[in-house]
């Protein structure tokens, strides 16, 4: 299972590296997005930071996953249940998602930090929470992803969808945020990373379970 | 099999009968006695002080041995006077040494009060200057730790709570909705779960009318909420992180009707609902059990306390609070019955044209 997960994850980041078709795309949003708020803003202060991070993760994270099944056609789908077992195709595509995903968001904190400068002082609090975060999204916007691809849906369902579903995980993480920027001074801090991690957990154990039975169709 | 169809079920009658008891109930049984207002608010120790109280539902009379103290903790100081204006209004005069603790130099006291019909209490009444060194003006009236001997409440009514008023009967028709709510929600993933395994249609149509009742009362819910939130905390929508999070939860369940009519095929439409059920309801179960513990609300139950704990309901409220709830969560039920019913016969209609 594990090499079939390996050799799915490699045949993804292949595809990917050939087309380039959703990492460009996702760069000419970043681009065009921080320029807009650029200059529109001029200045960010401390408060506005977390906002715009979390606005521009969330919609990162829609434009990244939102197709992530639409990829192949559906009759290779078929082909895929024929060849490997369905957690498999799972997990491959919960990595590959979870990698773009870490991807962007390093590159968009990188711009971020170009165009405003970046007010972050806690680090390692960060980081987690913005990992744990987007573990949780990567979970649940891929399983959602799959959901809309069998209902016929192309795209805008999705957003739809799963925007609301990943709420917790946002008020969590955006509090994180808000600490580790020194908004917010909540000694209780670990909490929100319980809690997020408990809504990474709970994501990803209920895919494990629906997701043969979504993908078996 | 065979079925007696002059009769409603049992559960129904358990309806009907405890519905119209929760809104006599409701709107019948008086408020007990409190205080709204007393003024001044603050005063020093050691200096003689006249407060004048008003009183609601309160039958104050002259020579019916009403006594008041004030409060900190356990100790407590008697109140020299008590002048009966009229029924709603006394005015009390205080002289209250300074307090043990000379630690604290603002003390903020409970007035605690003994009328026949039952004590009367309100928290942080007023707020003492807590001078140093000021002795009482005679041993009554120092700060004692006995028990303070009070006529039993033997009253049939609903506690006063000085935000709450008259609108603290909005519990019945607030709170037992969302028990209701997520008892249908809760059920509705059972069905949808059997509807996976079984692969009946009739399950599928029941899980479906159970998420079309549990919406249409939390939507209720909110309304009722928001209504009381205008009488209590000033507006309709408060942002509260409760009334958030129920929002939130109706949106995805909002998404839910989105994407069964969304799919035509009748079988995959079942399917992709049902596992959509199910996420959803596990979702959801942080965002309205475990998110608002972690941020300030206005609503009780957070910060500690529990919500449903001795201070927020008296004996007489649990009287009509529990079969409410119960009630409510039938005529969940029987409501979600009868949508399946008409679902079921407009798809038969559907069927034979």
């Amino acid at each position: 299972m594990l090499r079939e997960i390996i050799s799915l994850v490699t045949k993804d980041i292949k595809g990917e590296w050939r087309s380039k078709q959703s990492i460009n795309g996702i760069i000419l949003y970043l681009f065009s997005t921080i320029l807009v708020l650029y200059y529109s803003l001029v200045k960010v202060e401390k408060f506005l930071w977390t906002g715009v991070f979390w606005i521009l993760l969330i919609f990162l994270s829609v434009n990244t996953i939102a197709g992530s099944f639409n990829r192949d056609v559906k009759t290779r789908h078929w082909y895929y249940y024929t060849l490997a077992h369905p957690l498999s195709v799972y997990f491959s595509k919960l990595i590959f998602n979870l990698l773009m995903l870490s991807i962007m968001t390093i590159f968009s904190l990188i711009l971020l930090s170009v165009f405003f400068n970046t007010p972050i002082v806690d680090w390692g609090l960060f980081i987690s929470a913005v990992f744990l975060s987007i573990l949780g999204i990567a979970a649940i916007f891929t399983f959602i992803s799959l959901l809309t691809t069998k209902a016929n849906d192309h795209g805008t369902m999705m957003s739809i969808l799963a925007t609301p579903l990943i709420f917790p995980i946002l008020m969590s993480g955006s509090r994180l945020c808000m600490n580790s920027i020194d908004i917010l001074q909540d000694s209780a801090f670990y909490k929100d990373i319980t809690s997020i991690f408990a809504i990474d957990i709970l994501a990803i154990s209920l895919s494990i379970i629906l997701f043969p039975i979504l993908w078996r169709d | 099999m065979k079925t007696n169809k002059n009769l409603l079920s049992w559960w129904k009658w358990a309806v009907i009968l405890i519905m119209p008891y929760m809104i006599l109930m409701g709107f019948l049984v008086p408020l007990g006695q409190g205080i709204i207002s007393i003024t001044p608010f603050s005063f020093k120790a050691g200096e003689t002080q006249q407060f004048t109280i008003k009183g609601y539902n309160t039958k104050f009379a002259s020579n019916s041995g009403i006594k008041a103290w004030l409060k900190h903790d356990e100790w407590h100081v008697p109140a020299q006077d008590v002048h009966i204006l009229n029924p709603r209004e006394a005015s009390l005069s205080f002289t209250i040494p300074s307090f043990l603790d000379s630690s604290l130099s603002n003390v903020d006291l409970s007035l605690v009060m003994d009328t026949p019909d039952g004590p009367i209490v309100l928290p942080s009444a007023v707020n003492l200057n807590n001078l140093r060194g000021i002795q009482a003006v005679s041993p009554e009236l120092a700060w004692s730790k006995e028990k303070i001997s009070a006529h039993p409440e033997n009253n049939f009514n609903y506690p006063f709570r000085s935000v709450l008023g008259e609108t603290i009967r909005n519990i019945y028709f607030h709170v037992p909705l969302w028990f209701a709510m997520i008892t249908l929600f809760a059920t509705s993933v059972y069905y949808s779960i059997k509807y996976i395994r079984d692969k009946q249609a009739i399950y599928e149509q029941k899980s479906e009318s159970m998420v079309i009742v549990g919406v249409i009362f939390g939507i209720l819910g909110t309304i009722t909420g928001a209504i009381w939130a205008k009488f209590t905390w000033g507006s309709y929508w408060s942002f509260d992180v409760k009334q958030n999070m129920a929002a939130i939860s109706l949106l995805i369940y909002g998404g839910y009707f989105l994407l069964k009519s969304s799919i035509t095929d009748p079988d995959a439409k079942g399917r992709i609902g049902s596992i959509y059920n199910i996420f959803a309801f596990v979702i959801i179960i942080p965002l309205i059990f475990v998110i608002p513990r972690r941020f300030d609300s206005l609503h009780p139950g957070n910060g500690g306390n529990p919500a449903l704990g001795t201070q927020d309901l008296d004996n007489t409220m649990r009287l009509v609070f529990y079969p409410a709830v119960i009630s409510y969560i039938i005529l969940g039920f029987w409501i979600a019955q009868l949508v399946y019913r008409i679902n079921l016969i407009n798809s038969k209609l559907v069927n034979n044209n």
